[in-house]
């Protein structure tokens, strides 16, 4: 990684304050390139953040075109730089920046947040979110807080997943897993239950619930707190019993006088996602971990067939999640790809090391 | 839970009721302490080269393999000084230059860890003996047009780790020490190894000496915990544990992320293959030992100050 000095990037607006980090827009001053410089304090009670380490540490090996790249890092005595990419906007400030659909008036009571996205959009991204999310897992990486402020999107109509400050490498001998992961609206059923031994498809709960937020434009289960957030669960998804998840009264959180409520049809929810969009989406979201959906499974659900079909005669002999993206770089971008398309082909095949 | 933390820009008030909640943190969770106690002294001795499985050795076992190795090899290197610091009209700023320059901020908290069993009487202090680098030592950190070259800067951070003289507690009792107080995973003291053996037998950053074991050791477990593990020692016990200040402990492990160039993630291979390969320069080391008389003081090759100039005019 180059080690460049901290005057090499003019500093510009601010982007956005974390609990760890400022994060600026920046400009570097050779190449009049945009980029994101997040600043991180070095002299916290905690010494260096936790977060600071696993997301620089991870970024430098994550190196793939629907995760944000990590340009460079440029330390002095009490401050870290990163050095990312420009993104124009989170998922959040996009979704909220549509126009209303019409027939919503702007100051009723259910215009609350923007309405959703076009299917077009959502098919596109949910594709590029569960490229970067099989990417993730094929490296051992859960990202554990996904959610659309963490999802950034720029002109291109390219989805990055960023914020890897909680993710957390998988199959070596470490202590128990917190259950504190995931933010609290898009934290998947075993995790509210309890469950430290949660793997990848945490992160696809997660991924079911970003995707029906983008029909509606609004979050599907905002919970307030870990009881209200399984209740909202259980209202539409149906209480499980052990007969319909054996082993769920081993759970910590389980409790034996739940309310008990029917399976809703999420149709009704999403009058506006079609069949086949439906059958991925009730994959992702299944309370019994072991049921739900992986990302390369759902990558080669029937949903994203047009995707892989606009350009499956030029390539047949390539994966299909490889073919499909540039397909849909091409789609997004209307003019080629860009230089993250150049280099679709070997990043998923040779993995981070 | 009022503001969200991630609030990224200005919300306009229809949209206020749809800021999901604060982000969470793994670290407050308690469920992650494991049970603090004695380390499990009949953890199996550490397994001939080879013939271990990473997922199966226990943290005790792993610990004694980390202890061995790094033993042998202070052991053969002997004595190897620090790099003297840098002097250069100009460059020290003080301690209180660094005060002011700097901006407070907050993390995220550690796990709140019961603190009654690192108090006395029954809990005695340790101390590792003081640093070579003075605190108001320049931190060669800085990048740019009067930047040192990469190499300088790295023998000043590596002088951090350097103690005055050898540490009065032997490292077996050390470890157990940290162990007893601060329990850590198999991955952690795996990923220890793996962290030492690039820095020091593969780089060749900071030398493995009795004056820099301590320092290395508390650096490497503070990082690996830090880069892996969900579990989050309040850093006052840490340092207290480790016998080393709490300003002190900050600077040990930056400086360990700035050397290793943030090269922290494993995988169950590479915790196999470089604590292997650690093993071995270990017993190389050690076969080395046994065939030179005890008069001669072998040294392992280390960057000296004069090749550090020749970088540095060349």
């Amino acid at each position: 990684m180059d080690k460049r000095h901290p005057s090499s990037f003019q500093q510009l607006e601010k982007l956005g304050e974390g609990t760890y980090a400022t994060v600026f827009k920046g400009r570097n001053r050779q190449t009049g390139e945009f980029v994101a410089l997040k600043e991180i304090h070095l002299d916290s009670e905690e010494g260096t953040p936790s977060t600071a380490i696993r997301e620089i540490s991870l970024m430098k090996e994550l190196k793939h075109e629907n995760i944000v790249s990590l340009h460079d890092v440029i330390h002095t005595e009490n401050k870290l730089m990163l050095v990312f990419e420009y993104m124009d906007k989170d998922l959040k400030k996009y979704m909220d920046s549509q126009p209303l659909p019409p027939g919503y008036d702007s100051h009723g009571g259910r215009s609350r947040g923007a309405g959703g996205l076009p299917p077009d959009t959502i098919k596109s991204f949910m594709y590029q979110l569960l490229r970067g999310i099989a990417f993730c897992h094929d490296n051992r990486v859960l990202h554990r807080d996904l959610k659309p402020q963490n999802l950034l999107i720029n002109t291109k109509g390219q989805l990055k997943l960023a914020d890897f400050g909680l993710a957390r490498a998988f199959g070596i001998p470490v202590n128990t897993f917190s259950n504190e992961v995931v933010t609290l609206w898009y934290r998947a059923p075993d995790v509210l239950l309890g469950s430290r031994t949660y793997n990848t498809s945490i992160d696809i709960w997660s991924a079911g619930c970003i995707m029906a937020e983008m029909y509606t434009g609004r979050p599907l289960f905002p919970g307030t707190t870990n009881e209200d957030q399984l209740q909202k669960i259980f209202r539409l998804m149906g209480t499980p019993s052990e007969r319909s998840w054996p082993g769920i009264s081993s759970f910590p959180e389980y409790r034996q006088g739940w309310q008990v409520y029917a399976t809703q049809d999420l149709q009704i929810l999403l009058p506006m996602i079609d069949q086949v969009g439906l059958s991925l989406l009730s994959g992702m979201l299944q309370l019994r971990p072991e049921m739900r959906i992986s990302a390369e499974q759902a990558l080669r659900h029937p949903w994203f067939a047009e995707i892989h079909q606009r350009y499956g005669g030029i390539q047949q002999q390539v994966v299909a999640q490889q073919m499909g993206q540039q397909g849909l770089n091409q789609q997004v971008m209307q003019q080629g790809p860009g230089p993250a398309g150049a280099s679709y082909g070997t990043s998923m095949a040779q993995g981070a090391y | 839970m009022e503001q969200s933390s991630e609030t990224r820009g200005a919300t306009s008030p229809s949209q206020a009721g749809t800021e999901p909640p604060s982000p969470p943190n793994p670290s407050a969770d308690t469920g992650v302490i494991p049970p603090i106690r004695s380390p499990n002294r009949d953890a199996p001795s550490p397994p001939a080269e080879g013939q271990w499985v990473v997922s199966d050795i226990a943290p005790e076992t792993a610990m004694k393999m980390f202890c061995r190795s790094l033993q042998a090899l202070a052991l053969v290197s002997g004595d190897i000084p620090p790099t003297p610091p840098i002097s250069r009209p100009g460059t020290p700023r003080s301690r209180q230059a660094w005060i002011e320059g700097r901006v407070r901020s907050t993390s995220r908290p550690a796990t709140p860890v019961p603190s009654h069993d690192i108090e006395a009487p029954s809990f005695r202090d340790v101390v590792v003996g003081s640093p070579e680098a003075h605190m108001s030592e320049p931190f060669p950190g800085d990048i740019g047009a009067d930047a040192e070259p990469e190499r300088v800067q790295q023998q000043a951070i590596a002088r951090r780790f350097f103690s005055k003289r050898p540490a009065n507690v032997a490292l077996n009792d050390y470890l157990i020490r940290l162990q007893r107080y601060c329990p850590m995973s198999t991955a952690v003291w795996l990923a220890a190894g793996v962290y030492i053996y690039k820095l020091s037998v593969v780089e060749k950053l900071v030398p493995i000496t009795n004056r820099t074991l301590h320092r290395l050791v508390l650096a490497s477990l503070r990082v690996a915990m830090k880069a892996l593990e969900d579990l989050r020692y309040h850093h006052e016990r840490f340092a207290g544990v480790g016998g080393v200040s709490v300003r002190e402990l900050k600077v040990l492990e930056i400086s360990l992320c700035y050397l290793l160039d943030f090269d922290l993630q494993v995988n169950s291979e590479t915790l196999y293959s470089k604590n292997l390969s650690l093993q071995k320069a270990a017993q190389r080391a050690v076969a080395f030992a046994g065939k030179t008389p005890a008069s001669f003081q072998p040294r392992l090759p280390t960057r000296t100050a004069s090749s550090a100039t020749a970088t540095t005019s060349a």
